[in-house]
């Protein structure tokens, strides 16, 4: 394998995609009508697949040549999704999952049109044996799926049992599944004797009206209405720069050292197997077995001391044009692109614990190289995946 | 990148948009509403498929017209069915027989009236890939801007909140903040911002009094300019007190059906409406392959077709939502934004 790049530009750009309506929440399977499960598929915020074809499909309309929208995307690097509150003058304070060696709790909410808070109750910290709670009161099942504000990182870092700081978020969006009823062309009645069936479930998403979805980016995209995500939605997109002061960048470019989160999913692994850490991918040896083609020993690159995460998600994309049986491009378009093969992703907030420090050309994601990352079409890394910040809070 | 516009839908009577016949369940129809602000809205999906059965009349008016002047005999004017000439036993919808015609005497219907081309084609059976193209425009849903409230003692009051101007002002591209109910210094009581055709100092809700009002005269530049009601009472409440306002509001009729002899009840049903007078804005995208609207020449550079649905007014009264029978889904709707040549300036009253 070879890599064309050492490694991407930086991330330059804040996206922030706020709803005109609704969202769809779904991805992949399709519904029929005799199975009417909206929620099968559920999948909320977009992935950062979905705002690289939108910028793709941007970057065609104006491009002079295949060539020459190659050349636009080649070093395109996103990562998110992220959420951020609208009506803060702070434009780049957005929030990214809790990393998981914090444990948080939601308090119950008096009203349903708010966005659930609540704060820490306990940290983990690794003694290199186990991990250790840092207070040892019992609070019952801490809540999974948080949001935390980057600007309060450092805070959660250094949290002590009984600070209230920093505050710790639910999810800012709501399930609205609504049916569709296929109606009668003249009459305002439920058109049942379709062939097809007349109902379609849509999984609709809405979110709070004070917040927008956040991703990072290393290309700009012209500010305007743009469809995504699914059964014709409309956003409004805007483009801001990262200034070099805010906390944001910082973080980015502050060294990982041993121990880590991941505030992306991670995919790792080559194309066909997922793992928990980067893996180096070798072509099999042909006179150990006849398969060809099949992708062997995965060298582990990280030495993982420890790793704390849930059941991994599942991440899959389209890309890439339908071709028939002979090989040509039979796509029309705005046709749905092919399906990418189906990967399981280290979920979002997992946190690693290394023997080692990163060494210095490896010290942040940024720096991390291309090959440790998957590649089907372009490397991973395109994706943001495995998106990871510093956490101190994870050692004594 | 899709062109900007908007529309402006106002009642003329109660709007019950909820459940479809068919789908509700019990005796009692709610109407959809916003998760976040529990008020009515009217979903996108419901706003295309009105438009798209307006344009579907105008392509069947379209169609008679063209196979009219073809020498084609036509059936009466009322025939809703109408035999196929292959085999007079099958009995089509009456536009199928026109398209079939057409196809016959090879006329084709122009783009400026085929809804499938606007709205999309709906998934056809047996087709590859389903048969279904992408719509060149899209709607979200509409969602109240300004709602009536009427209360004893005082004259009727239009009332908003923070989140619903939010959405006013994000789709139509206001530049000026959203008024909200701010308190004057910590530790004072809010003050709601208000414009009243008469000075009041307190106005009465059934969650009690207002009486920190604020007189805002610019508040009526919150009112869309296409209005046609152009309310004189307005006032800004939290984001908080909107719903319970709001259900105050709703237009509720219990309905019976008698039995046909007797005078017994036979069977009842409750439901609730936006009532009339109520302001509601929903955006609309139309994809840039679509050229753009000059109001002045009412043509495209490249002569291809421009999405054209009130024909050359922006103006037109159109039914929304259900219980049309008994008086509901009369509203006017404004189309007006970027696509149509309004400035976002214009946009103030």
């Amino acid at each position: 394998m070879t890599t064309d790049s050492p490694s991407l530009p930086p991330f330059q750009y804040l996206i922030t995609i706020q709803p005109l309506g609704l969202l769809y929440g779904s991805t992949g399977r399709f519904l029929s009508p005799e199975n009417l499960v909206g929620r099968s598929g559920s999948q909320f915020p977009p992935s950062t697949a979905v705002l690289s074809g939108l910028i793709a499909a941007h970057y065609a309309q104006h491009a002079e040549s295949k060539q020459a929208l190659d050349d636009i995307l080649k070093p395109l690097c996103l990562a998110g999704p992220f959420w951020q509150w609208t009506h803060t003058a702070d434009r780049e304070n957005i929030y990214v999952p809790t990393p998981m060696n914090c444990l948080a709790k939601l308090e119950p909410q008096h009203d349903a049109t708010d966005v659930s808070e609540g704060s820490l109750v306990n940290r983990l910290e690794w003694d290199g044996q186990s991990w250790q709670p840092i207070s040892d009161k019992a609070l019952g099942k801490p809540e999974g799926g948080t949001w935390v504000a980057i600007n309060d990182w450092k805070k959660l870092n250094e949290w002590q049992p009984d600070y209230q700081e920093p505050t710790v978020y639910g999810d800012p969006w709501r399930y609205t599944p609504h049916l569709h009823p296929y109606l009668m062309e003249n009459e305002r009645r439920v058109d049942a004797d379709r062939e097809r069936g007349s109902l379609f479930l849509e999984n609709g998403v809405q979110m709070h009206p004070e917040t927008c979805l956040v991703y990072l980016s290393n290309l700009s995209v012209e500010n305007g209405w743009y469809r995504f995500g699914g059964e014709g939605h409309m956003v409004e997109l805007t483009c801001h720069p990262i200034s070099a002061g805010s906390e944001l960048h910082k973080l980015l470019s502050h060294p990982l050292g041993k121990s880590f989160a991941l505030i992306t999913p991670a995919v790792w692994g080559s194309n066909r197997l997922s793992y928990r850490s980067p893996r180096l991918l070798k072509k099999g040896d042909k006179s150990r077995h006849q398969l060809a083609e099949i992708n062997r020993d995965l060298a582990k690159l990280w030495d993982v001391a420890t790793l704390i995460t849930e059941r991994p998600t599942t991440f899959r994309y389209r890309l890439g044009n339908r071709k028939n049986q002979q090989g040509e491009d039979v796509h029309q378009p705005n046709q749905p692109k092919v399906l990418s093969r189906g990967r399981y992703a280290v979920p979002a907030g997992s946190v690693y614990v290394l023997q080692d420090t990163f060494p210095d050309h490896h010290a942040t994601w940024q720096d991390w190289p291309l090959d440790w990352f998957p590649r089907e079409g372009p490397s991973l890394k395109r994706w943001g995946c495995g998106l990871a910040l510093p956490v101190s809070g994870a050692l004594p | 990148m899709y062109h900007r516009a908007y529309g402006i839908i106002e009642t003329l009577a109660p709007l019950h948009v909820g459940a479809s016949a068919g789908e509700e369940t019990g005796n009692l129809n709610l109407i959809f509403r916003d998760q976040f602000t529990q008020t009515g809205i009217i979903p996108g999906s419901s706003i295309r498929g009105r438009f798209r059965a307006d344009m579907r009349l105008r392509r069947q008016q379209h169609l008679e017209a063209s196979l009219k002047a073809a020498g084609v005999d036509l059936p009466a004017a009322t025939a809703r069915k109408v035999s196929s000439p292959e085999d007079p036993k099958k009995r089509l919808p009456r536009l199928e027989w026109l398209e079939q015609e057409a196809e016959k005497q090879s006329i084709s219907v122009p783009e400026l009236v085929n809804e499938n081309h606007w709205y999309g084609h709906h998934a056809v059976t047996g087709q590859e890939d389903g048969g279904t193209t992408e719509a060149l425009v899209k709607f979200e849903y509409a969602s109240l801007v300004w709602i009536p409230v009427f209360c004893p003692g005082q004259p009727v009051v239009w009332v908003s909140c923070p989140r619903l101007l939010r959405r006013y002002k994000q789709i139509t591209g206001k530049p000026e903040p959203v008024l909200r109910p701010k308190a004057a210094a910590d530790g004072q009581p809010k003050q709601y911002p208000v414009k009243l055709r008469e000075h009041r100092d307190r106005l009465f809700f059934n969650l009690g009094f207002l009486d920190n009002l604020a007189e805002t005269p610019d508040l009526s530049n919150w009112v869309p300019k296409d209005s046609q009601i152009q309310p004189d009472n307005l006032v800004v409440v939290d984001d908080q007190d909107i719903s319970i306002i709001h259900d105050m509001a709703l237009y509720r009729q219990t309905r019976t059906k008698l039995e046909d002899d007797v005078k017994k009840v036979e069977n009842f049903f409750g439901f609730e409406a936006l009532p009339e007078d109520s302001i509601l804005i929903f955006p609309i995208a139309v994809k840039d392959s679509v050229p753009h609207y000059d109001r002045a020449s009412d043509a495209s550079a490249d002569g291809s077709a421009r999405w054209k649905p009130f024909k050359n007014r922006t103006l037109r009264e159109l039914y929304f939502g259900g219980l049309e029978s008994i008086g509901c889904g009369h509203c006017e709707v404004t189309l007006a934004g970027d696509y149509f040549g309004d400035t976002p300036d214009d946009a103030d009253a």
